[in-house]
């Protein structure tokens, strides 16, 4: 026997601590941990529905008896929905981080606050991943051959100094770019870096 | 209070607290480990209420591959392993996340609170069997499963599309 009020509160905390991760943080990978939260609580409130007899809540009203038990649903709709939110929420962490990944080869950030516009004609967007070079800490040149471009997005180029991105960011980010004419200029610019690119790279 | 209740009242003020530590969290890596005791702790609590086949379906899928998309998305996109100030918003809008978050959780807990009284359940092993689970799933719910697999396939096409890019690398 388990009084209901437990599971109640338990889901309601959820849903709430899922809200705040999702307004409060900046970094888009922790705004789906919200989300996370977020459909956790869901599944609480339905599995505990599922554990009443058939017709869920409704019993609270017919039940004169302060302990529900009873036949359960034949369906199991409460478990059987749990589970599928469960699919749905695993499906839509897979897409939503595609798009994070993506953002984060376009714009060299995760940060939502960064982005405020998209679009390929806007001045943050960039053809090199990682905004092309990443910062060497100074104690250490840089070892073997790789290359300012070798530092793609999976991972293989030199990693950036903990705590030094941010840095970084002011230095190279959107914001101390120098705007430049017009989009046509500056689209042609950035075809041209991109060719530099990787005429470097087949050369290389 | 039962046996019952003193395990799901751990189990919840757990998965409560690492929930809150999960989304205040300075360091990410840290964020993504306190999800994984959260989501753990929740498996507890769908035992407690009689649901295993929800329980290992937790396990498997969120500890097993959701915390893992996560982990590697952080490593992916370069995040600091160290503290980070950068994680979290502007103080003005991290106490409109607390208001939103606390009226939202205060709205729906007193709801329900107040629409389930002090009533009891008693729980029932055996409502939550593999083999329950399985006739219900592949009776009644075959064509939203059905649906949902091709679901998946579509999220599973779409995340390889979006993320290969433009020039198809």
């Amino acid at each position: 026997m388990i009084h209901l009020v437990g599971p109640v509160v338990l889901a309601a905390a959820l849903t709430g601590t899922g809200v705040y991760g999702l307004v409060a943080r900046r970094n888009a990978v922790l705004v789906l941990i919200g989300a996370e939260l977020l459909l956790n609580g869901v599944n609480v409130l339905l599995v505990t529905v599922a554990a009443m007899p058939a017709g869920g809540l409704s019993t609270l009203v017919t039940s004169p008896n302060p302990v529900l038990a009873g036949p359960s649903d034949p369906l199991l709709s409460g478990q059987v929905l749990a589970i599928f939110v469960i699919t749905i929420a695993a499906a839509e962490i897979g897409v939503a981080l595609a798009v994070v990944l993506l953002l984060f080869r376009s714009r060299a950030t995760a940060d939502l606050a960064l982005v405020r516009e998209l679009g390929e004609a806007s001045p943050s967007y960039t053809e090199t991943p990682g905004g092309g070079e990443w910062p060497q800490p100074p104690d250490q040149s840089g070892p073997d051959g790789s290359g300012p471009d070798g530092s793609g997005p999976d991972g293989s180029g030199p990693p950036p100094p903990p705590g030094r991105v941010s840095a970084w960011w002011a230095r190279h980010g959107p914001a101390a770019r120098q705007p430049e004419g017009t989009i046509s200029e500056w689209l042609a610019g950035s075809e041209r870096q991109a060719e530099g690119a990787s005429s470097s790279e087949s050369g290389s | 209070m039962t046996g019952l209740e003193v395990l799901f009242a751990g189990l919840a003020v757990l998965a409560g607290a690492s929930a809150l530590l999960a989304v205040t969290s300075p360091r990410v890596v840290h964020c993504a480990l306190w999800l994984v005791v959260t989501l753990g702790c929740l498996a507890g609590v769908y035992l407690v209420l009689g649901a295993e086949v929800v329980a290992l379906v937790q396990l498997l899928v969120y500890v097993g591959a959701v915390v893992v998309l996560v982990i590697f998305a952080l490593m992916l996109t370069r995040a600091p392993t160290g503290a980070s100030r950068d994680l979290d918003a502007p103080p003005g809008q991290r106490l409109a996340a607390a208001l939103a978050g606390g009226s939202l959780a205060v709205l729906v807990g007193g709801t329900l609170m107040y629409a389930v009284g002090d009533r009891a359940l008693l729980v029932e092993g055996g409502r939550g069997s593999p083999r329950a689970i399985g006739e219900a799933v592949f009776g009644g719910w075959v064509l939203p499963f059905e649906l949902l697999s091709v679901l998946l396939l579509a999220a599973l096409v779409t995340a390889l599309a979006v993320s290969r890019g433009r020039d198809g690398t």
